[in-house]
């Protein structure tokens, strides 16, 4: 059972639907391999894929969303939403995104956005 | 929501974890794989033939669980099919896909000595046109050659041996077989004629030993 749960997990870190997405993105930021993810979190490795296998928290509730997983799992509730919120910021860096070019033309200054005039 | 392994979730316990869904509960979809991830690959297991690979079945049985996460309104619990009936449908769909998907690939790799033009309307047909006939097809060569075959071999003649194991080789074009039965300066049409006398012949053989086997296993 945890074999099929965890090549699951494996599979949709790749899904950004899912905690599996940012967490995979904020251990390769840190350089964490899963155990020390796992410790990092305060949780054991069985537990870290069942966390994975959530669903990403809502912008709009994500105090309670992560307090709910947190809580629900018995992990670090502040190393979990730092865990998130840098993963989700490095996945909509990624030039593959398609988030990205929202946050490439945010970046830009507001003339640089405007099509150029036939004048 | 702690069970025993193998233990399913109740009609309520269904009930509420799909309105979990619907309502965006973060912990719903690893509650909801893990109350019927091993299930679902176990059920396909016992209802799908044993060459289909474990990843096929492990993959299939994950999309039907991804399928309800991202959209559970696509079950409506309203109706008389439990939650766990309608994700059982649901990977077999899936693992109908994932076994599409692989023949496809396979279909790429099929050398054209196993396309022939059909004699009516000179149509171009592949080995198979039904994605999981190629699995069975296979388990099927397995179990004529490994258990079958002895029987199959008596009484054959040389050259209806040769056209046996063309058969077991999943060749279908006249040609091959022609050559073996020494037939080739024949009319096309005389060859075919004779070609799937022999075929038949063959298919009676490995009926009735198929149907022997089933019987004594």
């Amino acid at each position: 059972m945890a074999n099929h749960l965890e090549a699951l997990a494996r599979r949709l870190e790749s899904d950004p639907f899912f905690v599996a997405c940012a967490l995979r993105r904020y251990a390769d930021s840190e350089g964490l391999d899963e155990p020390r993810l796992a410790q990092a979190l305060g949780c054991t490795g069985e537990t870290l894929t069942r966390l994975r296998l959530c669903r990403i928290p809502d912008p709009t509730r994500f105090k309670d969303d992560v307090h709910q997983i947190a809580a629900r799992f018995e992990v670090n509730r502040d190393a979990f939403a730092q865990a998130i919120r840098r993963g989700e910021v490095i996945l909509k860096m990624r030039p593959d995104t398609p988030t990205d070019h929202g946050l490439l033309l945010a970046a830009r200054d507001e003339d640089e956005t405007k099509p150029e005039s036939d004048s | 929501m702690p069970r025993a392994p193998h233990e399913l979730p109740t009609p309520e316990e269904e009930r509420d974890l799909h309105r979990r869904l619907v309502e965006r509960d973060p912990v719903a979809p690893s509650d909801l794989a893990d109350a019927y991830l091993q299930h679902l690959v176990d059920w396909l297991r016992r209802k799908n033939l044993r060459s289909i690979p474990d990843d096929f079945i492990t993959e299939a049985a994950g999309d039907a669980l991804v399928s309800l996460m991202k959209r559970p309104e696509s079950y409506r619990g309203d109706t008389e099919l439990s939650l766990v009936a309608y994700l059982q449908m649901s990977a077999s769909a899936d693992l109908k896909n994932v076994l599409a998907k692989q023949q496809r690939w396979t279909a790429r790799n099929i050398s054209l000595a196993a396309v022939e033009v059909a004699p009516d309307g000179g149509k171009v047909l592949s080995v198979t046109d039904d994605p999981a006939d190629q699995l069975v097809l296979e388990e099927d060569v397995e179990l004529i050659r490994n258990e079958i075959m002895p029987a199959l071999r008596d009484g054959l003649t040389a050259e209806e041996l040769r056209c046996l194991d063309l058969l077991l080789e999943c060749e279908r074009s006249t040609e091959p077989y022609a050559d073996v039965l020494g037939i080739g300066h024949l009319e096309i049409d005389e060859q075919r004629r004779l070609v799937k006398q022999v075929k038949d012949k063959l298919q009676r053989r490995i009926t009735r030993g198929r149907s022997r086997h089933g019987e004594s296993s």
